[in-house]
């Protein structure tokens, strides 16, 4: 069958495949058409979604005469971000130097060029998905206990997961692993460490559909994030003893995934009293600076809205871009 | 204030639903319209086939009533080389009414709120049933070039696009870098 390359200068190709071919041979039949651009920086899109290489072309229902869009970007990968961080590289807020990241993304964008099924952003995403099991049992117990989960990615920072959550390719795996069970089972069965670590009552929340709609919904798990960090803020300051009314908010269910979010809700008409003992200049200085970052530059404003929405970042851009304080 | 935002959805002519059908057509269930699936059919064929440039969608699964789509931002715009993905929702009264979109890419644009929801004015009073998906696409293409700051969704951005056009647009090729560069 025929299909049309329509690339986003204008340009147009007709290119021969097979329904049967993948993604990767139809990116290298372009590259060829294009002066051998490298195959790695080609994206090609049809109805929505953008064309994995491994996946064949009958899989998106790509017929006959159909027109498939062609971007061309960078090397960069995004896949990989959320891998690149979970290696260690520790980022703040603004968007990562594609010179630094380079090396460490270049294996799952080959990953996927030498045709092996996505393996990489699947163990990459896997590696989130530990983090996250751990993030919720470090809402609930108030940081001390933790779960087994979180030293799988030790270094999960909120701003990471952030950036982890906003990137559209991790959302998509996300909703495939959620509306696939199966798949969630097979990724952890797959990777022997982290079965080692799975206690029963683990195993039993990765089959609670309830469970992996949480984890799988990025606000819920942005709200979790900042919590956790207000929580360990708390302790920080004020060694740890603080921080118990947070986690019993929730229930003090230690496996209990809604205990990480309900506080959230009743933290916000009882704010806990340690909060006043340092400036929130200081308190949410990192999220003054996430704030900086997106462009909203009025301090006062930000500090203002951050010390009502206890510093959850998500909740107080909602507040500055649905209903500005100041108008 | 939020003209836009606070707006209820015009009544338009519902000729799907049974309360305002003639009295000679056996009456249906409420919403169930054979034309809109018959309809939605043709666009997805149309759409396929011949795409406006920069714009594709198709379903989501085996809802036809359901579509996910992709812009990607246009050259001329702070949003170039970025991907954004769309939700598109066909209500049961379509092309009655209009079609739900919204991003799930974030975007800095003062008619894009941080819900992906869109102050376009086809997507709510001036939508004719003579709109396509593909039209509406390529309108919100061109939102993307245009921003409307009269209209404005986001009030910040929209003062900060009259204001300091220069520093609106550093921001939203960085939210475009960050949130939809792949």
């Amino acid at each position: 069958m025929q299909v049309t390359i329509k690339s986003s200068d204008g340009s147009k190709h007709q290119v021969d495949v097979e329904e049967a071919d993948t993604v990767l041979m139809l990116k290298t039949r372009v590259s060829e058409l294009l002066d051998n651009t490298p195959v790695a920086s080609l994206r090609l899109i049809y109805a929505g979604r953008i064309l994995k290489d491994a996946d064949a072309l009958s899989v998106y229902k790509i017929a006959d005469g159909n027109t498939i869009h062609l971007v061309k970007s960078g090397p960069k990968k995004p896949a990989a971000a959320p891998a690149a961080s979970a290696a260690g590289a520790i980022s703040d807020g603004p968007p990562q130097e594609p010179t630094t990241q380079q090396p460490q993304q270049q294996p799952s964008a080959t990953g996927g060029a030498g045709g092996m099924p996505d393996m990489a952003s699947l163990l990459s995403s896997m590696g989130g998905m530990g983090a996250m099991g751990g993030m919720g049992g470090m809402g609930g117990t108030g940081g001390t206990g933790g779960m087994s989960g979180m030293d799988f990615m030790p270094q999960m920072t909120p701003e990471m997961l952030e950036q982890m959550y906003s990137n559209p390719m991790v959302q998509q795996m996300m909703q495939q692993v959620s509306s696939n069970p199966e798949l969630m089972r097979s990724m952890v069965e797959s990777n022997p460490a982290l079965q080692q670590r799975l206690t029963p009552q683990m195993r039993e929340m990765l089959a609670d559909p309830g469970f992996m709609r949480m984890v799988t919904n990025p606000d819920i798990m942005r709200a979790t994030a900042q919590l956790q960090a207000a929580v360990q803020r708390a302790q920080g300051g004020n060694n740890g003893g603080s921080s118990a009314p947070i986690g019993g908010g929730g229930g003090g269910g230690i496996y209990n995934p809604w205990a990480a979010s309900a506080p959230m809700a009743s933290a916000q008409p009882d704010p806990p009293a340690q909060d006043s003992a340092v400036p929130p200049a200081e308190r949410f200085a990192t999220e003054l600076q996430q704030l900086r970052d997106m462009g909203f530059f009025d301090e006062a404003q930000n500090i203002r809205v951050l010390t009502r929405t206890q510093g959850n970042v998500s909740a107080a851009i909602e507040i500055l871009l649905t209903s500005p304080p100041s108008m | 204030m939020l003209r836009c935002a606070a707006q209820p959805l015009p009544a338009v002519a519902r000729e799907c639903a049974t309360d305002h059908a003639p009295r000679w057509r056996p009456a249906r269930a409420p919403g169930v319209c054979g034309s809109t699936q018959f309809r939605i059919q043709k666009e997805l064929a149309e759409i396929s086939l011949d795409p406006p440039s920069n714009c594709s969608a198709g379903p989501k699964g085996d809802n036809l009533y359901d579509w996910v789509s992709t812009i990607v931002g246009p050259s001329d715009s702070p949003y170039g080389g970025g991907v954004f993905f769309l939700d598109i929702h066909f209500p049961q009264e379509y092309p009655f009414k209009p079609p739900k979109i919204i991003f799930r890419t974030r975007i800095y644009h003062c008619n894009i709120n941080s819900q992906g929801q869109i102050c376009l004015d086809i997507l709510k009073d001036n939508w004719s049933p003579a709109l396509t998906i593909s039209k509406v696409l390529l309108s919100i293409c061109s939102l993307l070039t245009d921003p409307n700051p009269h209209d404005p969704l986001v009030h910040s951005i929209a003062n900060q696009l009259m204001n300091d056009r220069k520093e609106h647009d550093n921001t939203a090729k960085e939210w475009t870098k960050r949130y939809a560069c792949c």
